[in-house]
């Protein structure tokens, strides 16, 4: 009996870890479109006002959805393993 | 130190610089951008952000159950990551909504460019009726920085850019030009 509640309990423990981590995966899920967005926004933006910059600031928002992606892999990875 | 032109809130003349809309015979005579001491907020609030890990981090590795640490070494990473990704997508954010938030004056026109460079309104220099500046409180006059506000004769009724960088120049600036509009001249010396 008390071993079985033993169990009981660790396996809630594991649970929990689980959907924390399912948390963060949806969460950073959600911030990868927020960042897919942000890109389309910052072409709005460059279309709008021309600067001559227009290169550096889409180079910043490919790298900001390509660390937004690398972020979602490793929560999945953390899932996983 | 000399601060670069992109970052300066006052630009006349500015080179590369243009809109979506712009006339062949047109040409921008002068850039107005929030004062830089307005990033301070973001720039604070970015400091705050970069920080909050080293004190939350040791707290969720100290978390444990029955001995063991409840979470594992790479999802402290894989969070760890996410913290500094997202303040880089929030300061890139910030910094970008500065930076577009803008008003052109040109040979014809003034353009006032809002925030994210989504709402763009425009009118005719010779539609401007009233140039007025101010210095709403005590934070405003220690920097000079202030609101300027233009009101017309067209369908926008008021134009209004705010926390800019010496306001009663820019007034006179923008006064100059729809005087210079009138008379047939224009160029900033």
């Amino acid at each position: 009996m008390e071993l079985n509640s033993l169990f009981s309990e660790s396996m809630m423990v594991q649970t929990g870890i689980t959907i924390i981590k399912g948390f963060m995966l949806i969460i950073s899920l959600i911030y990868l479109t927020y960042a897919v967005v942000f890109s389309r926004r910052i072409k709005i933006m460059n279309q709008n006002l021309k600067t001559g910059y227009e290169k550096s600031f889409n180079r910043l928002s490919k790298f900001h959805i390509f660390l937004s992606l690398v972020s979602t892999i490793l929560f999945i990875l953390s899932i996983i393993y | 130190m000399k601060r670069p032109q992109y970052l300066n809130s006052l630009i006349k003349n500015p080179t590369n610089t243009s809109y979506e809309g712009k006339d062949h015979d047109e040409e921008v005579l002068l850039l107005i951008r929030r004062s830089i001491i307005t990033t301070f907020t973001w720039l604070v609030g970015g400091m705050v952000y970069f920080v909050t890990p080293f004190v939350i981090i040791p707290i969720i590795k100290r978390a444990a159950y029955d001995g063991n640490a409840l979470f594992d070494n790479f999802f402290i990473l894989s969070l760890i990551f996410f913290w500094y990704m997202s303040l880089f997508g929030y300061l890139l954010r910030e910094f970008l909504d500065w930076y577009f938030e803008v008003f052109l004056v040109t040979t014809k026109k003034i353009i006032d460019i809002d925030r994210g460079a989504t709402n763009i309104s425009e009118t005719l220099l010779t539609n401007v009726q009233d140039v007025t500046s101010e210095t709403p409180s005590i934070f405003a006059q220690i920097f000079n920085i202030g609101n300027v506000k233009i009101q017309t004769a067209a369908e926008t009724k008021e134009f209004e850019f705010g926390m800019v960088d010496d306001p009663s120049k820019v007034r006179d600036f923008i006064s100059d030009m729809v005087a210079r509009k009138d008379s047939g001249s224009h160029g900033i010396k």
